[in-house]
């Protein structure tokens, strides 16, 4: 809220220069976000947290910093005002729905002459934000400014049949606001109605059809007090949040209504003239009763972990207002003023206590507590371990929106089951919840090719978030990356390779590596993966279970983001990875003391056979000497018929128990030889 | 006899040494060893010439021939280790490479500043015996407000603009409700801290819509005010200096009674007062409080015996704040040439 310090003096003189008081105000719970020179007048912004409502006016804030600063609260003085003619002559006012609101004063003036506001005044409202209407309307906002109480006038020419009733609605209407807006009107919304329909929305806005206008003569002037929730609730509803709405959610004063009657009329005689009636009207069948709260010294202690003793206590809350009665027993009763409808509790008071004592008094001590062992989330060690990896692949760590783009996900959709929707978007592009990452890192990829930047690799980790057709809601943590362009970006001499296959799927097998499943996984041919290249793409197993995939996004799918060459992504579901390695520890076995032999074999195969087919025959041969097998080359072309390739192995052959001869080597390397030529159809190539 | 043996030894000897000196490679220092010392070469052709002497004179004969042998080993060794470190010192001259070029490594990725800085929040709280727990993004609308002591209709509301989603859930606007998933499956003593993504209806240079925070919550019986302040603290020391300014001013959240803003003295000016600052010389970093009672009573605590204290930190502001960042969105952008600056 912006108030005017000219203003606020006007009630208290707080002694300081703005700048001083900008920090007792700041450290006294109300914030001054911004300040303003304007002439002579310093303007603050103010931070108003939504349990001081209070705080929204200029006594409000004055008696904030009279509590704060020690200082005398100068209220206005109330003037008696004399009138002529009486109410009931003008209008009769009756209020049906007690509930939502539970007092309704009015008063009228006749012969009112509608025109500009005085210059101080049209000063003091823009300060505060205001825009100045005329001298009537200006009058209510400057009074709702000073006292917190909303206020407002209608035009007497235009309540019909002369009655004002506060009641509920029967059952839906429309109703056009003083904005201009037509309003849905259900039953719960409190309404001001005359002898025929609406005339207000009761502590949202008036209504078009009794605003105050240039030839208006006679005013009819309400303060009220509406309940809380039920004004919130129809301002929500409607979209209609005004100054008034924003008071009355909070909570006016339910003693002040009257005062800011009487306040709003005395100001409107000294700016349009006119007559005030004799009497007013004032519906309040329920007085107000000040809430007592009991407060216990060993419950300040046991918050705050400082004494505060009773009578310090009583002081400091009766410099805000608080009525406390004699202390005993450890304990004394608080009657907590009107106007600060936060306060109903025991804590709420210690609140207070702790605010004008000063955190700033309070020590700073570390818990004395038993130490137990923490835990932390499944996984967070794997994702960590992972994350890393692929850092240390080369690949950079993004971190993508949990929104997507409907239209990025439609290409995977298939694969993937509805995305949550979002009901309020800030935009389509942002308009559900990711089912995947790697739309994400594909957005990040074109936005770096849309910058010059053609070699990108990156990688994220974060939840998708899943509602499977009848099935429960999960977010279930996935790790995802993208390859694109040179693969060795900062190299001199390999110049221009490019990533491929390869590439991401050494990534993956860094991953596997880091949760300790390398030997656990199996890669099959993607064949129902239809936003990939069928040829050069992979679902990775482990454990029979589909975990992920890895390979090149489909050309047409690439060219719809816009990315200009071949683009090599993989997905997987880390959750169900990292569980696996949960089971697996690595076992140690015993380091040989013999040395090993090895010998290489390169052969001829049909083209067509997984090179993983060649290393099973190998390892399946019989042959019980073979400890490792490394493939070290695959060739075609010049020299190798077409349909065929060659493919060679270094095999080691060991034993753990002796030196092997030259005799078994070359015997167990025949024998694997054998089974390549007879099995595999191979062809030894010398 | 034995003189004509010691003269042939002699000559042997004056011979190899005068040869040794035209040594001047591998290769002929090999054709030195044949010569001298290889099978048929002089040293065993004197051996064979000991058949003839006297039984009594082989010994002194066989010394002297050995010693010769011994001699011109060690100095066909020296010779041939004379040349191979004279090799090794000239190909060693020759193998200049420039050193400037580029070193072969492959570059490791960067991390994300905002992972970065989660990790290392966390990594601090952990220290301090906080455990970490985690929670839905997607929300129900009493974990997210009700039972923080947001009721339906309440002003507060407004403090966080809220997303919703199909059906009756929304995306959480603080990592706050996960204190409350925790409480409901677990005893006191409590403390955790909850890292994750939080959602707020709102864009430009400080806000995101979805940013990151961590919440944290110390529950336990006589957890005080002051140790608020004292573990609170202890962590904006650790994160951004030891010598930091750290202040704790009133504010208000509706889960916690009494509540305050942490301000730390401003990272740009150290608290003189700049532009950054607003001239305040301070800025905020995080919000806490004592838990409010309402919050126990909605897990079935007992307020009478239990206080704590909750905060939440938004980790962004906290990687601004420590990289000099001054626009949140570029978080979220991925840019590389963003990304690999941390």
């Amino acid at each position: 809220m912006r108030v005017s310090l000219d203003w606020i003096k006007e009630f208290v003189d707080p002694k300081l220069p703005p700048g001083k008081l900008a920090d007792v105000l700041t450290m006294g719970g109300l914030e001054v976000e911004e300040m303003e020179k304007i002439g002579e007048d310093t303007i603050f912004e103010l931070g108003i947290t939504p349990n001081r409502g209070d705080c929204l006016s200029v006594i409000g804030v004055a008696r904030e910093i009279a509590t704060l600063l020690k200082r005398n609260l100068r209220l206005p003085k109330e003037k008696k005002i004399k009138g002529r003619g009486r109410m009931r002559d003008f209008i009769n006012v009756s209020v049906k729905s007690p509930l939502a609101c539970p007092r309704y004063t009015a008063r009228v003036i006749d012969g009112v002459k509608i025109g500009p506001s005085p210059g101080w005044m049209v000063r003091m409202l823009a300060a505060c934000g205001i825009r100045s209407i005329n001298n009537v309307v200006d009058a209510t906002n400057y009074v709702m400014l000073e006292t917190n109480q909303p206020l407002h006038a209608f035009d007497h020419r235009f309540i019909r049949g002369k009655r004002i009733i506060v009641s509920n609605p029967r059952g839906p209407l429309d109703f056009v606001t003083l904005d201009g807006g037509t309003q849905k009107i259900i039953p719960s919304d409190l309404l001001i109605c005359d002898g025929e329909g609406p005339v207000a929305l009761a502590g949202v806005m008036g209504g078009k059809n009794s605003e105050v206008s240039d030839d208006t003569t006679t005013v009819v002037l309400e303060s009220a007090y509406f309940e809380p929730s039920s004004v919130r609730r129809t301002a929500r509803r409607l979209g209609l949040a005004s100054e008034s709405s924003r008071r009355f959610e909070r909570g006016v004063d339910p003693t002040g209504t009257l005062l800011a009657l009487n306040r709003l009329t005395e100001i409107i005689l000294e700016t349009a003239g006119g007559t005030a009636t004799a009497d007013w009207v004032d519906i309040n069948p329920k007085k107000f009763v000040p809430k007592r709260v009991k407060l216990e010294a060993k419950e300040i202690g046991r918050v705050l972990g400082i004494e505060i003793k009773l009578p310090e206590a009583r002081a400091i809350l009766s410099r805000l207002g608080m009525k406390c009665g004699a202390p005993a027993k450890g304990a004394m009763s608080v009657a907590v003023p009107a106007f600060r409808p936060d306060v109903t509790r025991q804590i709420d008071l210690i609140e207070e206590l702790a605010r004008l004592y000063g955190y700033h008094r309070i020590d700073e001590t570390m818990p004395s507590a038993t130490i137990e062992p923490i835990v932390r989330p499944r996984f967070v060690l794997q994702e960590r371990a992972a994350r890393e990896a692929l850092i240390g692949c080369g690949l950079t760590e993004a971190v993508t929106m949990g929104f997507s783009d409907p239209r990025d996900l439609e290409p995977f959709s298939s694969f993937l089951p509805a995305p949550i929707g979002i009901t309020n978007p800030l935009s389509s592009e942002e308009s559900v919840m990711r089912t995947m990452l790697l739309s994400g890192l594909l957005r990040a990829l074109a936005v770096s090719v849309s910058r010059q930047r053609y070699d990108v690799r990156l990688f994220t980790a974060g939840n998708v978030y899943l509602r499977p057709q009848g099935g429960k809601q999960e977010e279930p943590l996935h790790l995802a990356g993208v390859l694109f362009g040179k693969r060795r970006v900062q190299s001199w001499e390999a110049a221009k390779e490019m990533v491929d296959f390869y590439d991401v799927k050494g990534a993956v097998e860094a991953v596997l590596k880091s949760l300790g499943l390398s030997k656990q996984a199996v890669w099959q041919r993607a064949d129902d993966h239809e936003f990939l290249h069928p040829g050069r793409s992979a679902v990775l197993l482990v454990g029979n279970r589909r975990v992920g995939f890895a390979g090149q996004l489909h050309p047409e799918i690439a060219a719809k983001w816009d990315i200009p060459g071949e683009c090599f992504v993989f997905e997987l579901e880390f959750e169900n990875l990292a569980q696996m390695s949960l089971t697996e520890k690595p076992q140690f076995s015993e380091l040989s003391k013999f040395p090993f032999v090895e010998r290489d074999v390169a052969i001829l195969v049909d083209d067509k056979i997984p090179s993983v087919e060649v290393l099973k025959v190998i390892q399946n041969s019989g042959v019980s000497l073979v400890a490792d097998v490394r493939l070290f080359d695959v060739y075609r072309g010049k020299g190798i018929e077409g349909g065929r390739k060659s493919i060679a192995y270094t095999i080691r052959y060991a034993s753990p128990e002796r030196t092997l001869t030259d005799e078994e080597v070359n015997s167990a390397h025949q024998t694997i030889v054998r089974a390549l030529e007879t099995k595999l159809n191979a062809v030894l190539r010398t | 006899m034995i003189e004509e043996m010691m003269k042939k030894i002699e000559a042997v000897r004056d011979e190899a040494m005068k040869e040794v000196a035209f040594v001047s490679d591998a290769g002929s220092a090999e054709k030195w060893r044949v010569k001298y010392l290889g099978r048929k070469g002089a040293v065993p052709a004197l051996l064979t010439e000991m058949g003839s002497l006297e039984a009594a004179e082989r010994p002194v004969i066989g010394r002297q021939i050995n010693d010769l042998k011994v001699v011109l080993t060690d100095e066909i060794e020296r010779c041939i280790g004379s040349f191979a470190k004279m090799g090794q010192e000239s190909a060693i001259a020759r193998e200049r490479i420039d050193i400037t070029l580029p070193g072969r490594v492959i570059i490791p990725g960067n991390r994300h500043p905002i992972r970065q800085t989660m990790d290392y929040v966390v990594d601090i709280f952990t220290g301090m015996g906080f455990s970490v727990f985690e929670g839905p993004e997607i929300e129900s609308d009493y974990y997210n407000f009700e039972a923080l002591n947001v009721p339906k209709d309440h002003p507060a509301r407004d403090m966080q603009d809220t997303f919703y989603v199909d059906g009756d859930s929304l995306l959480r606007t603080h990592t706050s409700p996960v204190q409350i998933h925790v409480m409901e499956s677990h005893r006191p003593p409590v403390f955790m801290i909850a890292p994750g993504a939080v959602y707020r209806r709102d864009s430009d240079v400080s806000h995101s819509p979805m940013f990151y925070q961590v919440e944290g919550l110390m529950v336990d019986e006589h957890i005080t005010f002051k140790d608020l302040k004292g573990v609170l603290t202890t962590f904006c020391r650790k994160v951004f200096g030891e010598k930091h300014g750290v202040r704790f001013r009133p504010s208000f959240f509706p889960f916690t009674e009494p509540s305050a803003e942490v301000d730390i003295s401003c990272v740009m000016c150290g608290g003189t007062g700049c532009r950054v600052c607003k001239m305040s010389g301070w800025m905020e970093i995080l919000g806490c409080g004592m838990v409010d009672p309402e919050v126990f009573k909605a897990v079935k605590y007992d307020p009478k015996k239990l206080t704590g204290f909750a905060f939440g930190v938004g980790i962004d502001r906290v990687a601004m704040l420590l990289y000099g960042i001054n626009d949140i969105r570029l978080f979220y952008e991925n840019d590389l040439r963003f990304l690999e600056q941390f």
